[in-house]
């Protein structure tokens, strides 16, 4: 495992109450796993635990076999951690950006300007990073968590803010990084985002994990293993629900699609945000 | 030491885009050609018209101009942090090999030096400073004053706008040399809070042949100065956690 957590407990100094009630989990090479949940549920804190951020917990928490709180400087050598905001020198191109904060690896890293041309920037290499644009940004942000070609990456809200066509550069970019072998933790309250994206995804509420599984398992067992058609009776359109088990033998659901104009068919499996509020009672909002 | 070279590079571009840190760079230079150029011409001509002579306050002038020469790179340095804290830059330093400490380090290793170096080059150059163990004590505590002035703005300042008035206050500080020179032992000691005041304290037992290695003044001084550092620290960390 790349990562593993066994009964991870925590509170910030100087307070007695919990932010985090024992979680445990694991994640394997090459994983996208998605921490969910609604803001102030403990996944942030989680993430700040897992890049070393703070050490004071308690429990077990280990990345690439090391125990966190015993983690020194090297450690940021072997992970790249992209915030949800994407900061910058505003004053500087982006190229200067990502050479400044590539010299702060001692092992190898990648051209910054092949990086840019990668995620699309090759153009705006030497434009400021201040007359860049939110998408850009935050694509900048992530060629800046890729520059020492770390292992394991963890991205907060990787897709926050952006528009459709952004957000799916973005998705492209973590299913290139995944394809290659790297670990990616998300922590998203975005549920469209993690239903694409993640292999695995962990329902944080009150920082407790209410479940782990693959939004596609998940998806299917909660969901309704039926079909529904919609179909136009000469100006009357209607709706009808079949059982998928024995479908091609139904012969009402053959007959409607033989006599009808049929518009669309859709399989009722449980959407991720459905699942999340009937197990956890809570909306992510 | 890579990383610190490149840093350094992107501080120095910073410094020559923004007039007002060039100018904090360039401060303490103007007030050595002051010292060793004008005050002595200054004080023959305040003589020559209104009969009233510099020359016996040279020490406290001596001790008032070496005072601003650490404001001057702490408010620089104080103003990027203030800038890196405001633009979240400090949690990706902290996620880098480089580390919050490393940051930290950094940032206040270096208006520390310039600090040094341009309080050094004033005691050897300005032809004010009485130069011995209290100039060499006061240099030290002048490299201390620096970053608890970075940290000052650094912690307490909203934003950069709110640094630059803060900074203004900096003028406070000259209360120190004032009550060192000016107000009889022992009620001066209630202006020790003044972290100037030791600095100015211990250049005038120095300036005056007073012992200054054998007097507790000296130590008491600096364990200030390390407590003060290690308040403001404590208070930028929180700022920014």
């Amino acid at each position: 495992m790349v990562i593993e957590a066994d009964q991870l407990f925590f509170a910030y100094p100087g307070t007695k109450k919990r932010i985090l009630h024992g979680l445990s989990f694991s994640i394997g090479p090459g994983e996208i796993f998605g921490f969910l949940g609604p803001s102030g549920a403990g996944k942030s804190t989680t993430q700040k635990i897992l890049i070393g951020a703070l050490k004071s917990y308690e429990g077990r928490v280990q990345v690439l076999g090391e125990e966190i709180r015993n983690s020194r400087s090297d450690y940021y050598e072997r992970i790249g951690v992209a915030f949800e905001f994407p900061n910058f020198y505003a004053k500087l191109t982006a190229l200067e950006n990502l050479k400044l904060f590539r010299s702060l690896y001692a092992g190898e890293t990648e051209d910054p300007m092949r990086l840019l041309e990668r995620v699309g920037l090759g153009d705006a290499a030497h434009a400021k990073v201040s007359e860049l644009s939110k998408g850009m940004k935050m694509r900048l942000n992530f060629c800046r968590a890729l520059l020492h070609r770390p292992p394991v990456l963890f991205l907060d809200e990787p897709t926050s803010g952006l528009d459709p066509v952004n957000a799916r550069i973005m998705k492209e970019l973590m299913l290139e990084r995944r394809a290659e072998g790297t670990t990616i933790v998300i922590t998203t309250h975005n549920m469209q985002a993690a239903e694409e994206l993640c292999d695995r995804v962990a329902f944080i509420v009150d920082g407790r994990i209410k479940l782990i599984d693959s939004p596609r398992e998940l998806r299917l067992r909660q969901g309704k293993k039926r079909v529904r058609v919609e179909y136009m009776d000469g100006e009357q359109r209607h709706t009808e629900e079949f059982a998928i088990d024995g479908l091609h033998r139904n012969e009402r659901f053959l007959a409607l699609l033989a006599r009808f104009e049929v518009e669309t068919i859709h399989s009722l499996e449980a959407s991720l945000e459905q699942i999340f509020i009937d197990v956890t009672g809570r909306t992510l909002a | 030491m890579l990383k610190y070279r490149i840093l350094l590079l992107n501080d120095a571009r910073h410094i020559w885009k923004d007039p007002m840190l060039m100018a904090a760079l360039l401060g303490p230079i103007a007030v050595i050609a002051f010292a060793r150029f004008v005050f002595v011409p200054l004080s023959g001509w305040l003589e020559g018209q209104f009969a009233f002579s510099l020359l016996p306050y040279t020490d406290f002038a001596a001790v008032f101009l070496l005072l601003t020469i650490p404001l001057l790179p702490g408010t620089m340095a104080g103003l990027l942090m203030l800038d890196e804290r405001d633009e979240h830059l400090i949690g990706y330093y902290a996620a880098t090999p480089l580390t919050r400490g490393g940051y930290l380090a950094y940032r206040l290793f270096m208006p520390s030096l310039l600090s040094a170096l341009l309080s050094a080059a004033f005691i050897l150059l300005s032809d004010l400073a009485v130069i011995g163990p209290g100039a060499m004590h006061a240099f030290l505590l002048l490299a201390i004053e620096a970053p608890c002035f970075s940290l000052f703005l650094a912690a307490y300042a909203g934003n950069k706008v709110e640094g630059l008035a803060l900074s203004k206050l900096s003028g406070l500080l000259f209360a120190g040399p004032a009550v060192a020179a000016f107000v009889p032992e022992p009620w001066q000691y209630a202006g020790a809070w003044i972290p100037s005041y030791w600095p100015a304290k211990v250049y005038f037992l120095g300036a005056n042949d007073e012992p200054v290695l054998s007097s507790a003044l000296p130590v008491a001084g600096l364990l200030f100065h390390l407590f003060l550092l290690w308040l403001l620290i404590r208070a930028f960390l929180k700022r920014i956690d």
